[in-house]
């Protein structure tokens, strides 16, 4: 049990990707609060992951409210008595996200910027404000459109590459209190949201004609993703900060 | 990783030792080899009287047909080769100014040439199997040029030729993901930065001061990531440079 004692958060926690990652947290020891916008996606994936033995909160909250990210904090902290892991997960991603460059209007432009990029810098300042005292490891979740174009996530594509920024900058200034940042890029990975992706995207008025065969030739799953998340929260990552690993099947290689 | 069987080329050297033990602590069968074998069975004699499944073999990267050899031996012993860590490297000549082209060839015959033919000879037998990890060893100066001002007050260089074969080592690193995936095959690198030894103390301090966790890598530090990219942890990962490096890059 790598993260015996751990208490983690995980922003977007309940579905997808996040509960792939709150479920591996878990199973390595740790006790989780998953935090969705939506609290009845938080409960039924803590009903899940209780039935299955582990230690879980749901947790509601606008993560780009810095007053409710201040309580989500101090609510870890009295239920759970201390806080060591953060995953910033939360985004609008998939075809929430989509729209063409020319016609993006400014509520999904502030929408996407509000939960993908502030959201993730309010909930990291207000965790490690915390963590200074005993030191931690935050994991942003980044993506594979941080590196590469990606037709109608013009924005979306922005938010993520500047969490790659943020990754580095935070593990310069975090470093002496004992607190590694890092970031985890995925690629195409199967979800529930994702099902039927590109079949919704088309619908937003992307073409489609730059998707391609990646080397391992498969969709990835959400339970690839959280044993990185696993071992970068470890001290198996002790010497691992400011860096990024792309979880892609071979995608960006190309 | 309980049944699987492990190559560690430069298996003597530090990062080797260190990579050795990490598979071993995990359940894998690794055969530690290099040139010199004497120090590959002391390693793996220390290991097996704890419990852990290593054994010793003769490698010699700068000739193709000693690591065929290694090849048929650990296939004819264990039936096939799960993991395979390309750490053997050799550090010859010095800077530009002093480096002999003779230095160079020598360096070339096995950072890139015997470097390629480990990852052709045991990929042959990974498309044979229709599985295998296949993990290389780099360096943050495969990544980034050696800042010279480290070495101030001693008498440490970084060689010419350490770039160049680090540097290759990353995009074959690439290339090979492209080519072996189709086979079931993940092909990752890991990019260390400089292990603490008994380099003097003017080094340590300098060195200390450009990463940000302030310190150079000890013990325990590529353990966590060897065992991590040659496990199913990283199953959807490939073709990939994992710097271990205390944010020496980060910066």
């Amino acid at each position: 049990m790598r993260l015996k004692d751990k208490v983690a958060i995980v922003t977007g926690g309940g579905t997808g990707i996040g509960m792939g990652i709150s479920r591996s947290l878990a199973e390595a020891g740790a006790r989780v609060v998953i935090v969705q916008s939506a609290i009845e996606k938080a409960e039924k994936a803590a009903n899940e992951l209780r039935a299955e033995g582990h230690e879980i909160m749901p947790y509601g909250a606008d993560i780009s409210s810095r007053e409710m990210v201040q309580k989500l904090i101090d609510t870890t902290i009295e239920e759970f008595g201390r806080l060591d892991i953060l995953v910033n997960n939360a985004a609008v991603t998939g075809s929430w996200a989509a729209a063409p460059f020319l016609e993006l209007d400014d509520e999904l432009l502030e929408r996407t910027i509000a939960v993908n990029l502030k959201g993730t810098f309010i909930v990291s300042q207000e965790a490690a404000r915390k963590m200074t005292e005993n030191g931690g490891s935050i994991i942003h979740i980044s993506s594979v459109g941080a590196y590469a174009a990606q037709e109608g996530a013009s924005i979306y594509c922005a938010t993520k590459a500047a969490l790659l920024g943020l990754t580095k900058t935070m593990a310069l200034e975090l470093a002496p209190y004992n607190i590694r940042v890092n970031a985890i890029a995925p690629g195409d990975i199967e979800t529930e949201t994702s099902e039927k992706v590109v079949d919704d995207i088309k619908e937003q008025g992307v073409s489609g004609k730059y998707f391609r065969r990646i080397p391992l030739d498969r969709r990835g799953k959400p339970a690839e993703i959280g044993p990185t998340a696993v071992f970068l929260a470890s001290d198996d990552a002790a010497y691992i900060t400011g860096e990024t690993i792309i979880i892609d099947g071979g995608f960006l290689i190309y | 990783m309980d049944g699987r069987i492990a190559l560690v080329t430069g298996g003597a050297g530090i990062y080797g030792t260190h990579i050795t033990r990490a598979l071993a602590e995990v359940g894998a069968h690794v055969v530690v080899a290099s040139r010199s074998l004497e120090n590959c069975e002391k390693i793996a004699g220390e290991m097996r009287a704890e419990g852990l499944k290593v054994s010793a073999m003769y490698f010699d990267q700068g000739a193709s047909e000693s690591i065929s050899a290694v090849c048929e031996n650990i296939v004819s012993e264990f039936g096939k080769i799960d993991i395979l860590f390309n750490n053997a490297v050799a550090r010859a000549g010095g800077d530009p100014s002093t480096v002999t082209e003779e230095q160079w060839v020598t360096a070339m015959q096995v950072n890139s040439t015997g470097f390629f033919m480990s990852c052709k000879i045991f990929g042959d037998q990974m498309i044979r199997q229709r599985s295998g990890v296949m993990v290389n060893i780099s360096s943050i100066y495969g990544v980034v040029a050696p800042n010279f001002n480290i070495y101030e007050g001693t008498d440490m260089t970084s060689p010419a030729n350490y770039a160049f074969a680090k540097g290759g080592i990353i995009n074959y690193t690439r290339y090979a993901a492209s080519y072996y995936g189709r086979f079931g095959i993940r092909v990752n690198c890991i990019s260390p930065g400089g292990f603490q030894t008994d380099q003097p103390d003017v080094f340590i301090k300098n060195y200390s001061k450009q990463t940000l966790l302030g310190r150079m890598a000890t013990d325990d530090d590529i353990k966590g990531a060897a065992v991590f990219l040659a496990s199913d942890a990283s199953s959807y990962i490939t073709g990939q440079n994992l710097m271990v490096d205390g944010g020496w890059t980060a910066i």
